[in-house]
């Protein structure tokens, strides 16, 4: 699915229609940014504490996560509590992108420390402006987290 | 009154009890039955007199229930023995039961005894089984429901989405190459994307209102309905719609949802007065069916009465979408939420003439309404 990194972008998404929707979007708005395509939950840790399939991955971590919450195996939330939890991936901005506006989730995903959380419009067009503005703001306005904040605390410095 | 007298009155309480009444001396024997105790566990008084009242407890219970009555017999008061658990009663016939048992200290003549009523609770505890049973059953119908709504809102819209965006990027991009037909055809499947989001949408405020939890507080309805006014004042446009806001009284409701309400009802009186070229809106109290009433009036396009009672009914729809648009699932919501609160709605109108809404809030007042209750 992913070309080989670095990537600015992890998206964990099962859904091949909305995988399609989310990289045309981006390419419409003109934004260049290399997307790594996971398809279930673990697949993603996986991909973020390179284990598994990718336990020879060597790139950077990438600079956003957008993760959908109904995902396979391990389900977003679950995703985004692990990435949360542990020291290296937290400061990874992990934007939720998602059908629901379930208040249950949105509480959820805040408790767990999301960074962004945005329902996705039924309207393309409205969902190209949205994938513009995620994009130019944590790939081009936000400043992301240094090197060093990506490794786990005590380690050598 | 002389001693026979009294014995007689005595053992005729005794037996006119509607508990069955046993007395135990000190040692535990049965010293006095009514004819209830013979009835219950189906034996003959003297089988019973003078025998050890364990006879009457199956044996897996007997060593704790003498012990029980040991305990007792070191403090006794007037108690229900063994409260919150189930006693059990033995027959003659080996059948069992559960019993409840009220225990009371009795002294005669320097001997003490304890007089024991007994009352076989099965029925109550079927019943409670039942009881049990049937609130298990609903929790479960609410988790469904929950599940359901749930399932709607992520599943159900993510299919929607991808139709519609695959949908208008053929439009966008491919417009040329499409016929005039084709475009239509694609105008066509995007409309009824668009329609059944609305649907759902609606459909999950709908399920929404049913379970959020209520807030009350004494709300000023004045200010509420001024508030919504404002607003659609703004979002009709230059429209001539004359508004009238009677005095309206405090409440106590729920503001969030009772705001839902005139929203609702109001932007109905916007919508079907859109025809006219002087609207005219009227909110108020009045008495009508013997209840302190609020009503919203307009003099919109209207409908037959014969129709009234569709009217709050889910999803449907007096009028045609391209005339008016909706999905038919506003009054059913304003409904829901009078009816939450202990109120009613009910409507008067006449085609091409318009329609009043007439609401009650609490249940004191909607006692004698007697229209269509939520």
């Amino acid at each position: 699915m992913s070309d080989a990194g670095p990537h600015d972008i992890l998206l964990a998404e099962d859904n091949t229609s909305d995988i399609e929707l989310t990289l045309r979007a981006l390419k419409a708005e003109q934004l260049t940014a290399a997307v790594a395509v996971v398809r279930d939950g673990e697949e993603a840790l996986d991909y973020l504490f390179r284990r598994g399939a990718f336990a020879g991955r060597s790139d950077p971590q990438p600079r956003l996560i957008l993760l959908d919450l109904k995902l396979p195996r391990l389900d977003g939330l679950a995703v985004l509590r692990a990435v949360k939890q542990n020291e290296a991936t937290r400061p990874i901005p992990v934007v939720v992108l998602t059908s629901s506006m379930e208040r249950g989730d949105l509480t959820a995903s805040y408790r767990l420390g999301v960074n962004s959380y945005v329902q996705k419009p039924l309207d393309f067009h409205q969902f190209r402006g949205l994938m513009r503005r995620i994009g130019e703001y944590w790939l081009g306005v936000n400043q992301p987290p240094p090197e060093e904040a990506l490794r786990s605390e005590g380690g050598p410095s | 009154m002389k001693r026979a007298q009294l014995d007689s009155i005595s053992r005729g309480l005794l037996e006119s009890a509607p508990d069955a009444m046993v007395v135990v001396d000190g040692e535990g024997r049965m010293v006095m039955v009514d004819a209830q105790m013979e009835r219950l566990f189906g034996y003959p008084r003297q089988e019973l007199l003078g025998e050890a009242i364990e006879k009457l407890v199956p044996a897996r219970f007997a060593a704790e229930h003498r012990r029980q009555r040991a305990d007792y017999a070191a403090s006794p008061r007037v108690r229900t023995m063994g409260a919150g658990l189930n006693l059990i009663g033995l027959r003659k016939d080996g059948s069992e039961f559960p019993a409840e048992i009220s225990l009371s200290p009795l002294a005669a003549q320097g001997e003490k005894f304890v007089v024991a009523a007994i009352r076989d609770v099965t029925e109550r505890t079927r019943e409670q089984r039942e009881i049990q049973a049937l609130n298990d059953e609903l929790a479960e119908r609410i988790r469904e429901l929950e599940a359901f709504s749930y399932s709607v809102s992520h599943d159900l819209r993510a299919p929607l989405r991808q139709i519609a965006g695959f949908a208008q990027i053929l439009q966008q991009e491919h417009g040329g190459a499409l016929n005039e037909d084709a475009r239509h055809c694609l105008e066509r499947v995007v409309q009824g994307v668009e329609s059944m989001d609305r649907l759902t949408q609606d459909l999950l405020d709908l399920a929404r209102i049913g379970r959020k939890e209520m807030r009350l507080e004494v709300t000023n309805l004045q200010r509420l309905v001024e508030e919504v006014v404002a607003e659609l004042r703004r979002e009709a446009g230059p429209r001539t719609i004359e508004w009238t806001i009677g005095e309206l009284p405090f409440a106590e409701c729920d503001p969030g949802l009772m705001r839902q309400v005139f929203v609702n009802l109001l932007a109905n009186a916007v919508k079907f007065t859109r025809p006219r070229e002087a609207a005219v809106i009227e909110v108020g109290t009045t008495q009508a069916r013997g209840a302190n009433c609020i009503f919203v009036r307009d003099n919109g396009v209207g409908f037959n009465m014969k129709h009234a009672d569709q009217l709050f009914r889910v999803f449907r729809r007096l009028h045609r979408a391209e005339d008016f648009e909706g999905t038919g699932v506003g009054l059913a919501i304003v409904q829901r939420i009078l009816g939450r609160h202990g109120g009613a709605i009910w409507v008067d109108a006449e085609l091409n003439r318009g329609a009043t809404f007439y609401f009650t809030i609490s249940p004191q007042t909607a006692a004698t309404a007697t229209g269509i209750s939520a």
